[in-house]
């Protein structure tokens, strides 16, 4: 986890992203160029200028928000169950032979799956929260339990012989042990997040949502809609992880 | 006097403690010498309740409140000097906290993380955690190690202070006979392992009782 951050530093890792996005935008450049039809492969001005266009209607500031508050929630009520379903987990086997099977379905059923079943159950507005708090719970459950299994020994002994109380032993010892181990998946998981709702979105239909406005532009045939779409989620993704990668450093001082 | 007699330990196949017989001057402070490796660490987790003995008696020992120095320092990496410190203690200890911090010439570093901290320093906080706690029962398991000589000397003063307040038992690991010479009421040396006690000395007593 360390040692991935610091070879980038080392190799120039920011000059080489910088010239691969360059790269993938003349590439599609090229392709729009050659294939020119608006309707298939917009150039990737034609995409920007349609989000230009956008920024200045209140109404995209609306259906961003909304989906980015869908995601928000869902992301910390599935932290916020995680967390001690995790931690319970971790200090009794029996809750965690009991939750088992739910993680396991959680991860294996497909997506899609899930969101039809979900559909049938739950309101529209209500499923990409749903879905996602399926898919995502169990990754985070997992996280939480790795990093309780990895609990150090010696900690715990010392803890032992001082006889420190259950809410001791959690505040000072596997809350952080867990939130070091969190803090390396929380920006992933966040992202898988938000492809979940907007998936939900699009097939649930709720009232307002970029899955909605993706929707609606492929059904008029609108590739630069589709693609300004994916723009701004990628920028959107691009902007938390960014925000949750200062917040861990700033909060992680006793570390290197 | 605490008496511990037959303990026995091996680690699978491995013996390392074959019947270890003490008698632990109570109040005082008792050395464990030994070659590296014999076990001196093993007898002292046994004592403290981490690790099942084999066989044997500990006379009473395990059931005092006791206080642990371990050998490695064990300190809370995402916790500061002071909460480490405060950790062991009750709530609303501040007062306490401040005093030991003194005591172990830690004050300057009292929000320092431990990997701030040199070895020595960390070794302070790791006996100044120990000797935090009242206690009958001391287990310091080589407190005085990778500290230099002028510091060692006021922590050995504050260790003696310390068992003199609480009239506690110490048993102290060390591998320094002038550390031994200086501190101990008694000390004993184990031979290499499967461990035996090897050699009982006590202080001479000038005094004219
Ligand atoms: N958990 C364990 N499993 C297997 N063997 C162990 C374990 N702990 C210690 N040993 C072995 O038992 C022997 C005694 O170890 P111990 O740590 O008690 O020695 P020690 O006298 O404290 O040594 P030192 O002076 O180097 O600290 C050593 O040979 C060690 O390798
Ligand atoms: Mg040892």
């Amino acid at each position: 986890m360390k040692g991935f951050s610091d070879n980038s530093k080392k190799y120039g890792y920011k000059k080489w992203t910088i010239g691969s996005v360059i790269g993938l935008l003349l590439l599609w450049t090229a392709i729009a160029a050659l294939y020119d039809n608006v309707l298939v492969i917009p150039s990737p001005l034609q995409v920007v200028a349609n989000i230009g266009r956008w920024l200045m209607e209140p109404k995209f500031y609306l259906i961003v928000g909304t989906s980015f508050l869908r995601a928000v929630i869902c992301f910390l009520v599935a932290l916020l169950v995680a967390v001690p379903s995790g931690i319970w987990a971790g200090l009794n086997p029996r809750v965690q032979g009991v939750l088992s099977p739910l993680v396991s379905l959680g991860k294996s059923v497909p997506t899609l799956a899930i969101i039809i079943l979900v559909l049938i159950w739950f309101s529209s507005s209500m499923t990409p929260l749903v879905v996602s708090f399926i898919v995502i719970w169990p990754l985070l459950y997992d996280n939480v339990l790795a990093g309780m299994a990895g609990t150090d020994q010696n900690l715990l002994e010392m803890a032992k012989v001082f006889k420190l109380p259950l809410s001791k032993h959690l505040r000072h010892i596997y809350l952080p042990t867990v939130a070091q181990r969190l803090k390396g998946s929380v920006a992933a998981t966040f992202s898988l997040g938000v492809k979940v709702i907007i998936a939900g979105e699009v097939l649930g239909q709720p009232r307002i949502g970029i899955g909605n406005s993706l929707q609606i532009a492929k059904v008029s045939l609108d590739a630069a809609g589709v693609m300004a779409w994916v723009m701004v989620l990628a920028l959107l993704v691009a902007g938390v992880e960014g925000l949750l990668r200062f917040w861990t450093k700033k909060n992680y001082k006793w570390q290197d | 006097m605490y008496k511990i007699s037959g303990i026995k330990k091996s680690y699978g196949s491995l013996p390392v403690l074959a019947g270890i017989d003490m008698e632990l001057l109570a109040p005082g402070i008792n050395c464990l010498m030994g070659p590296s490796g014999c076990g001196k660490t093993t007898l002292l987790k046994i004592i403290a309740g981490l690790l099942p003995a084999d066989a044997g008696d500990l006379g009473g020992l395990g059931d005092q409140p006791l206080s642990v120095c371990f050998q490695e320092d064990r300190l809370l990496p995402w916790r500061t000097v002071t909460e480490n410190i405060a950790l062991v203690l009750p709530k609303n200890s501040k007062e306490k906290v401040a005093q030991v911090l003194t005591d172990a010439g830690l004050t300057a570093y009292a929000n320092n993380y431990s990997r701030e901290l040199s070895g020595g320093l960390k070794q302070r906080v790791n006996l100044a955690r120990a000797l935090a706690v009242p206690a009958a029962l001391y287990l310091l398991d080589e407190p005085f190690k990778s500290l230099h000589e002028e510091g060692k000397e006021e922590l050995m003063e504050w260790l003696l202070a310390r068992q003199k307040e609480q009239n506690a038992c110490v048993l102290l690991i060390t591998h320094d006979p002038d550390e031994a010479a200086f501190l101990a009421d008694r000390s004993f040396t184990l031979t290499d392992k499967p461990a035996k006690v090897d050699k009982i000395e006590d202080r001479r007593s000038f005094g004219l009782f």
